[in-house]
């Protein structure tokens, strides 16, 4: 804009006519000489009330900067007088019903004749301030919106020159701003990141759509990380695109777990040794493996149709319903049971079956994971190894008894054999050297005594012997009642002269048996009650029989002598033990009662204390 | 003849033909004096051992012992006397048996006073021997 000097003081044509631009002149003091027609509508005054008034008296101004109102010393109207020389333009906006309107002011000195003063040249620059002002809103949005994000956001040419970036961060940069801007991928990435990723560049300018590619750190450093790609056309641009990167690591990360976490699933439910199978909550089967079809016969198809329950053997249905009612509550985490199945060919088959619960977020059960292990195979063999225990017991106990019974019989051959046959040639030296007659015929005595001695004891032992080999007995149908009866008729004397009381309890009154024995085990505890008497009371001999875990139980109870068994229990059934002093006793009974007990598997024991008595105690094992 | 410096010879055997041929063995034993007692059991033997003082004698008493014998065995004996430490320094055991059984083999370590075991049968030179030897 420009105006002559000499037609400043007054309106010109020029001025008068000028369409666009406000012109005032004033004094120095900013006391308006002058205005022109725009000038008057721009800042809405009258053209005849504003002349000798001053400029800022008439107008409030206000900052372009902040949009805050100035008092009058801050004008530049005035101030100007102050500044020599003065020639600047300045933006102020006035406020005319609730929005600004802005002008920049052009002002300058003149002096013209006598006068001087300033010169205000103003158009009306609203428009632009204001789109101005919404550009400087506009980017401080997005300078918020950038720093919102965690993305790196690029501008990018068709042939993938960086032009322009975003970032909240600049650490997150690849490189410093001054060394990527205004180069091309190409430069700054390796072939295989930069190629592809100017190939779609090209692709989405050409579509006009957005494209995405994932890739790792092209950096050795950052091996471990992962970025996202997304090429995105800039509206309205025929040439540049936006390049967002995002990290990803975390993503992929946790994608990669639960892919890996997937693939362990699958391998395990597939190719487990266990049939596994999921299930709604009702016991519908949703899937299940290989393994399963080959324990219940049926293929996935049919089993995928199924009710698990509907399979269960009858006995077993209740068994789990409790548990798996407490499973879904969320009360346990997994419970396992035994149970039978029904295979597809009508068998059952017995697994052991465990059942784990799958929650959602909201704690809701989704489904069961079912785990079925065939145990078919382990429970016979259960059942086998039970049977060949309780054999290898019997055998184990059959052969300790056979043991102990020959080193028994060791013991009796080297006492109760070579004692007396020892003395037969110490009698027989001392017969051949002595010459007295009377010393002769007492040891010829003595070795008729050894003889008849050996014999008897031989012949005991022959009938023990006899009991450990006789396969000839016969079992039969023993009523103890009756056995009682005819034992008690032996030892009748004996009952009557000591007064004896015999009480009978038979809870058990038959037994499968040898009766030979039954009749010699009895006689034998019976004789011994009757005989190892106290002096001082009547024997009271009690029998009873009772049924035990594995057998009947035979007890003779008596209120005798009583036996020291602390000290005499290890010898007590053994052969020729006397226990009591002064009673007639060869010390055989109890052993012959003992072995006919034992040598068909029963045990036979005692209950004493001296002066009070003993109990007697027959285990007969039951034959089947 | 004074009884009491008689040498004192016990024999625990519960066999009577034994005791019986020890006695008349034991007649024919003319080196010193001796004193014969047998019992048939341990019990008998061993109210008679702490009601005499079996060791005021011209030599140690010497205690001839079976082991198999009712009531009390003779192994049973020897832990009875293995307590009195007097008694078993001033007398000389002897172990008679007809046993060859490793058990009772295994028995005589036990007892390291035991002097020595006789088996049975045996003559009456084994017999001498022992009475023969110095005290």
């Amino acid at each position: 804009m420009h105006l002559e000097q000499n037609s400043l003081s007054t309106p010109s044509a020029q001025t008068q006519r000028s369409g666009l631009e406000g012109l005032i002149t004033t004094l120095e003091d900013g006391t308006i000489l002058h205005l022109n027609e725009r000038a008057c509508e721009l800042l809405a005054l009258d053209n005849i009330e504003a002349k000798g008034k001053k400029l800022h008296q008439l107008t409030t101004f206000y900052s372009s900067e902040d949009a805050s109102p100035l008092t009058a010393e801050q004008t530049p109207f005035q101030i100007a007088l102050k500044n020599n020389p003065y020639d600047k333009e300045i933006i102020l906006g006035i406020a005319t019903g609730g929005t600004f309107k802005w002008f920049v002011f052009h002002i300058s000195r003149f002096s013209e004749e006598s006068k001087s003063g300033l010169l205000v040249s103003f158009i009306d620059i609203s428009k632009v301030i204001n789109q101005n002002h919404a550009l400087k809103d506009k980017q401080q949005q997005l300078q918020l919106l950038v720093a919102s994000l965690n993305d790196l956001v690029f501008e990018v040419t068709d042939t993938g020159v960086f032009k322009n970036y975003w970032t909240n961060d600049p650490g997150l940069l690849f490189y410093p701003p001054e060394e990527f801007l205004n180069k091309s991928l190409t430069e700054l990435f390796p072939a295989d990141l930069a190629i592809p990723t100017i190939q779609l560049i090209q692709k989405s300018l050409q579509l006009n759509r957005e494209f995405k590619m994932e890739f790792q750190s092209p950096s050795e450093q950052h091996k471990d990380k992962w970025y996202s790609l997304q090429i995105k056309p800039i509206h309205r641009s025929q040439n540049r695109i936006a390049l967002v990167v995002s990290d990803i690591t975390k993503q992929i990360e946790s994608t990669e777990k639960i892919r890996f976490n997937e693939h362990k699933f699958n391998q395990a439910f597939h190719f487990s040794g266990l049939g596994i199978a999921l299930t709604n909550l009702d016991g519908y089967c949703i899937e299940s493996n290989h393994t399963l079809t080959k324990i219940l016969g049926y293929t996935q198809e049919e089993l995928s149709t199924m009710k698990f329950s509907h399979n269960a053997h009858p006995d077993d249905v209740e068994r789990d319903i409790g548990l798996r009612r407490q499973l879904i509550r969320g009360e346990i985490e997994t419970f396992t049971v035994q149970k039978r199945y029904r295979h597809k060919l009508g068998h059952y088959v017995w697994c052991s079956v465990t059942i784990a619960a799958v929650f959602d977020n909201a704690n809701a059960p989704l489904f069961l994971i079912v785990q079925v292990q065939d145990i078919s195979e382990s429970k016979k063999n259960i059942e086998i190894l039970k049977r060949q225990k309780i054999e290898s017991d019997l055998v184990k106990m059959d052969l300790e008894t056979k043991v102990r019974q020959l080193e028994e019989f060791t013991n009796i051959l080297a006492h109760n054999l070579k004692g007396p046959l020892s003395n037969m040639p110490m009698l027989i030296d001392e017969l051949k050297v002595s010459t007295d007659e009377k010393v002769k015929a007492d040891f010829l005595d003595l070795l008729k005594i050894s003889t008849e001695q050996l014999t008897e004891t031989l012949h005991d032992l022959g009938e023990i012997l006899e009991l450990r080999s006789n396969k000839s007995l016969v079992f039969e149908d023993c009523d103890f009642l009756q056995v009682f009866y005819k034992v008690k008729q032996q030892y009748i004397g004996e009952i009557q002269q000591k007064n004896a009381v015999i009480s009978v309890e038979f809870n058990v009154t038959n037994i499968h048996y040898p009766k030979i024995y039954l009749e010699s085990i009895l006689g034998n505890l019976i004789s011994n009650s009757l005989r190892f008497t106290a002096s001082d009371k009547a024997p009271c001999i009690e029998i009873r029989t009772s049924l035990e875990k594995n057998g009947t139980l035979l007890t003779v109870k008596d209120n005798g002598l009583g036996i020291n068994l602390p000290k005499y229990k290890s010898q007590l059934f053994m052969f020729k033990k006397i226990f009591h002093r002064g009673f007639e006793s060869k010390g055989i009974g109890l052993f012959l009662t003992r072995y006919q007990v034992e040598s068909l598997g029963g045990k036979i024991d005692v209950q004493s204390k001296p002066n009070e008595g003993s109990i007697f105690s027959v285990k007969f094992l039951e034959r089947k | 003849m004074n009884q009491e410096n008689n040498r004192k010879i016990i024999l625990i055997d519960d066999n009577a033909i034994l005791r019986t041929i020890f006695g008349y063995m034991l007649q024919g034993f003319s080196d010193y004096p001796i004193e014969f007692y047998p019992f048939k059991n341990a019990l008998d033997a061993l109210d008679f051992m702490e009601s005499h003082d079996i060791n005021a004698s011209s030599g140690p008493a010497v205690l001839f012992v079976d082991i198999s014998m009712p009531f009390m065995t003779g192994w049973e004996l020897m832990d009875v006397l293995e307590d009195k430490t007097d008694f078993i320094n001033q007398t000389k055991i002897f172990i008679i048996s007809s046993s060859t059984s490793q058990s009772d083999q295994e028995q005589l370590a036990n007892y390291p006073f035991i002097s020595g075991f006789i088996l049975k049968p045996f003559g009456k030179e084994l017999l001498y021997e022992i009475l023969r030897a110095p005290h």
